[in-house]
Parts: structure tokens; C-alpha cells; sequence
């Protein structure tokens, strides 16, 4: 989409989008909601929308196009809508890993102009179980209602709330070959990275590599 | 809103917006099946848009205007005032598909749309009946863009080598020219890296 964008004259920067990709867990939700209207009618309950009759009486009492759209097929479509409303938030939420293994959370180069400073809580290491290939879920997910509520204050300049992600980290050729050791074989970086408040709370980075953020 | 109840103003409003519509869609389908260079052009689209819109309500004969929008379509196609740039690379073929194409997507539907509106004063139901046409033929457009793009990349990307996708990332076709060379990568995956069985290089159960 960027080789597009670059060729229609849009932008010039193949970062157009790459930047948006660091704020995908934005933008993948306000995806997942435009496309809701497109899987409304592949539900078995839209079908309640076919009721030709309902339209004839209505046409009877002269309602226009727009009156019949508002009070007849959006009440009858509010049960399943929001439902999917519901459930397609949810599972956006649940994309934010995707998103953070393919792009580590960051814009090509945000790096250097990311406003993130690494708290104290670096780079603590366990273990997970052997198997696919993202982070255990049940470990993550107790991990980050211990760690997500924490607010860092730092030396006066940076203030914000930490947030918190965990990957994968990439085994060696030796860790591969390694034979099954009853289950614990994958290292785990966890990784913890304050957005400087308010300028850059749009923008959360997170920390991948050791690299000194200043 | 009343203001806009009048064949001679949302005739050309609708037709604007559908100009913008087509001339997006129609310049990504092209630039995605030729890999050449199309681009959206705005005011060619303002002008052949309200044009086309003007002389949509009480129309006859709506074949002669997309007859006659393909024409205008083709000839501003050469010029910079075009619906849709194209590239100076682009042969005739192009043009016509870009120049004619966007005539005939745009007369034909804004036609439809305002199959039912007098040139004159609209009544609400009229009025509404073209907007909910446009809304939904709108809606058709951009949710089937947004299904069926990343679905054909995604199958497309499967039927080329790595160095075919980085020579041209924008070169969407699919050389059918291969024959059966297109599924390589499909017989890599089954026979080098067993997929699908539990005995590929990269499984972990004893098998």
C-alpha cells in the first residue's frame, strides 16, 4: 500500500504508513469497525431484516427511504450488531500481540525519535512451556494485570503510565537443537516502556533491543 | 438540507462524490492489474463528475450518456486535466481502460441513481431514494474493496518468488504464462517442509 500511495502522489515517505502501523493497535480497531457492517448480513439473525411486509405497511404509511433505514431495518439489526460490536472490540484488543511481534511496536526508524525511556523493569527473563509461538496467554495475562495499572514517575521530567509487552525471543541455532527439556525451553523477554505523558501518549513504543534510549 | 432538493443539485453533488469513487477504485484496480501507473485525478473528476450528474435526472437515453462520459473519459485521459492520470509509459490499452472505464463507471451508476429524480424540485422520497442509492452503491465499492484486496494479495503473493514482489511491489498480476510453475511454493511447503504433518523440521512431538 505505500509503493501505491507513493506512486498515486499521496506521500512521498515509505514511512506513511509504517507509522500507522506503530499506532496498528489504533487503527486495526477502526478497521475491525468499518468492516462490521460486512459481516452484519452473514449472520443468521440479519435475516430478520427480510420482511417484506414490515416495508409494505411502511410504505403504506408513506415513509421515505431514510425513515424506513432509522426505524425499521436499524431496530431489528441492534441485537445482532451489537453483539458483533462487542465481540469484534474484543478481539482487537486480543491483535495487539500480532501487531507487536511484526513490527516490535515500533515505525522503521521510531527508535530514534521515540520519546520511550526504559523503567527498572527490564529485560526480566522466564520461562514458558515449549509449543507455538507467542507468549503464553495465561502467564501474559496475569503478568499484565500486575503490571499494566502501574504508573511510573521518574526524576520529575518523565511521567506516564507503563505498559507492557511480551515476546518471544528469537532462540539460537544450539537452543533449537536442543531436545525437549520437559517443557521449558523458550526464553521470554519482558519488556517494560514508559511513554513520555501527554506528547507522545498517541504513540507508545516499546523496547526491543539494549540499546541505550538517550 | 432542502436546498439540495433539486434535480440540478444533487445530480451533480452525487456525481462528484461518484467520480471520487470511481476514479479511486478504478485507478487501484488498473494500477494492481497492469502494475503500471494510474492515479486519481481531482479536478478532471470534479468537472466530468457534475457534468455527468447535470444531465443524469430525466435522462432517456442513459446508454448515450456513458456512451458519451467514455468518450470525454478517453480524450481528457491524454490531457492533465484527466479523471485519472496515467503514466506516459501507458500505451492505448490503458487509456482506454482508464479514460473509457472511468466514463462508463461513473455515467452508468450515477444514472441509476437518479433514475427516479426530475431535473426540478424533489420531493423527500426522491430526494432520499438517490442519496440511498449512492450510499449504498458506496458501501457495495468499499466493502468489497476492503474483502477482496487483501485476500487476492494474499493468495497473489503465494503464486510469485521473493524477487518478483521486491522488483515490482506493485505488480499485482498473476503471470498465468507459468502454468503449473505458479504453485511452486505450495509444493515447497507440502514436500520440503511437510506442512500439515507433525513431522516437519521445525516440530517438537516425537513422530
Amino acid at each position: 500500500v505505500n509503493a501505491l500511495l507513493i506512486q498515486m502522489g499521496v506521500t512521498e515517505s515509505d514511512q506513511f504508513l509504517r507509522r500507522a502501523a506503530a499506532r496498528a493497535d489504533h487503527g486495526d480497531g477502526v478497521r475491525d469497525l468499518a468492516l462490521l457492517p460486512a459481516v452484519v448480513p452473514l449472520h443468521p439473525r440479519a435475516d430478520a431484516v427480510d420482511r417484506p411486509d414490515m416495508y409494505e405497511a411502511a410504505d403504506v404509511d408513506g415513509a421515505s427511504p431514510f425513515q424506513k433505514f432509522r426505524y425499521l431495518s436499524l431496530p431489528m439489526l441492534m441485537g445482532i450488531l451489537s453483539v458483533l460490536f462487542l465481540l469484534r472490540f474484543i478481539w482487537t484488543f486480543n491483535k495487539f500481540d500480532d501487531i507487536f511481534l511484526l513490527t516490535g511496536g515500533n515505525a522503521g526508524d521510531a527508535h530514534a525519535d521515540g520519546e520511550c525511556l526504559r523503567a527498572g523493569l527490564r529485560a526480566v527473563e522466564y520461562r514458558r512451556g515449549r509449543g507455538g509461538g507467542g507468549g503464553d496467554p495465561v502467564v501474559s495475562a496475569g503478568l499484565q494485570l500486575v503490571l499494566l495499572p502501574l504508573h511510573v514517575e521518574g526524576g520529575g521530567a518523565v511521567s506516564g503510565s507503563a505498559k507492557l509487552m511480551i515476546a518471544p525471543v528469537e532462540r539460537s541455532s544450539e537452543q533449537r537443537a536442543e531436545p525437549r527439556d520437559g517443557g521449558f525451553a523458550q526464553p521470554v523477554r519482558l519488556s517494560v516502556c514508559v511513554a513520555r505523558a501527554p506528547r507522545a501518549l498517541p504513540r507508545t513504543y516499546f523496547w526491543k533491543d539494549e540499546g541505550d534510549p538517550s | 438540507v432542502k436546498a439540495l432538493w433539486y434535480g440540478y443539485v444533487t445530480g451533480p453533488v452525487i456525481g462528484v462524490l461518484w467520480a471520487f469513487v470511481a476514479a479511486t477504485a478504478l485507478a487501484v484496480v488498473l494500477s494492481f492489474s497492469t502494475g503500471d501507473a494510474f492515479r486519481p485525478g481531482l479536478w478532471g473528476s470534479v468537472v466530468m463528475g457534475a457534468l455527468v450528474g447535470l444531465a443524469a435526472p430525466d435522462n432517456r437515453a442513459s446508454w448515450l450518456l456513458a456512451a458519451g462520459a467514455a468518450v470525454i473519459g478517453f480524450a481528457l485521459s491524454y490531457t492533465g486535466f484527466s479523471p485519472i492520470h496515467v503514466a506516459g509509459t501507458v500505451g492505448v490499452g490503458g487509456h482506454l481502460a482508464a479514460g473509457a472505464g472511468f466514463g462508463l463507471a461513473l455515467a452508468w451508476p450515477v444514472s441509476v441513481m437518479m433514475a427516479d429524480a426530475p431535473r426540478g424540485a424533489l420531493d423527500r422520497h426522491e430526494w432520499e431514494e438517490a442519496v440511498i442509492r449512492f450510499l449504498t452503491g458506496f458501501g457495495y465499492v468499499f466493502f468489497t474493496a476492503a474483502v477482496a484486496i487483501p485476500f487476492y494479495v494474499m493468495v497473489m503473493t503465494s503464486l510469485k518468488t521473493q524477487g518478483e514482489l521486491i522488483a515490482n511491489p506493485l505488480d499485482f498480476s498473476i503471470d498465468l504464462s507459468q502454468g503449473w510453475a505458479l504453485f511452486r511454493s505450495y509444493e515447497e511447503l507440502f514436500r520440503d517442509f511437510n506442512f500439515g504433518s507433525t513431522c516437519g523440521p521445525r516440530s517438537t512431538s516425537r513422530c
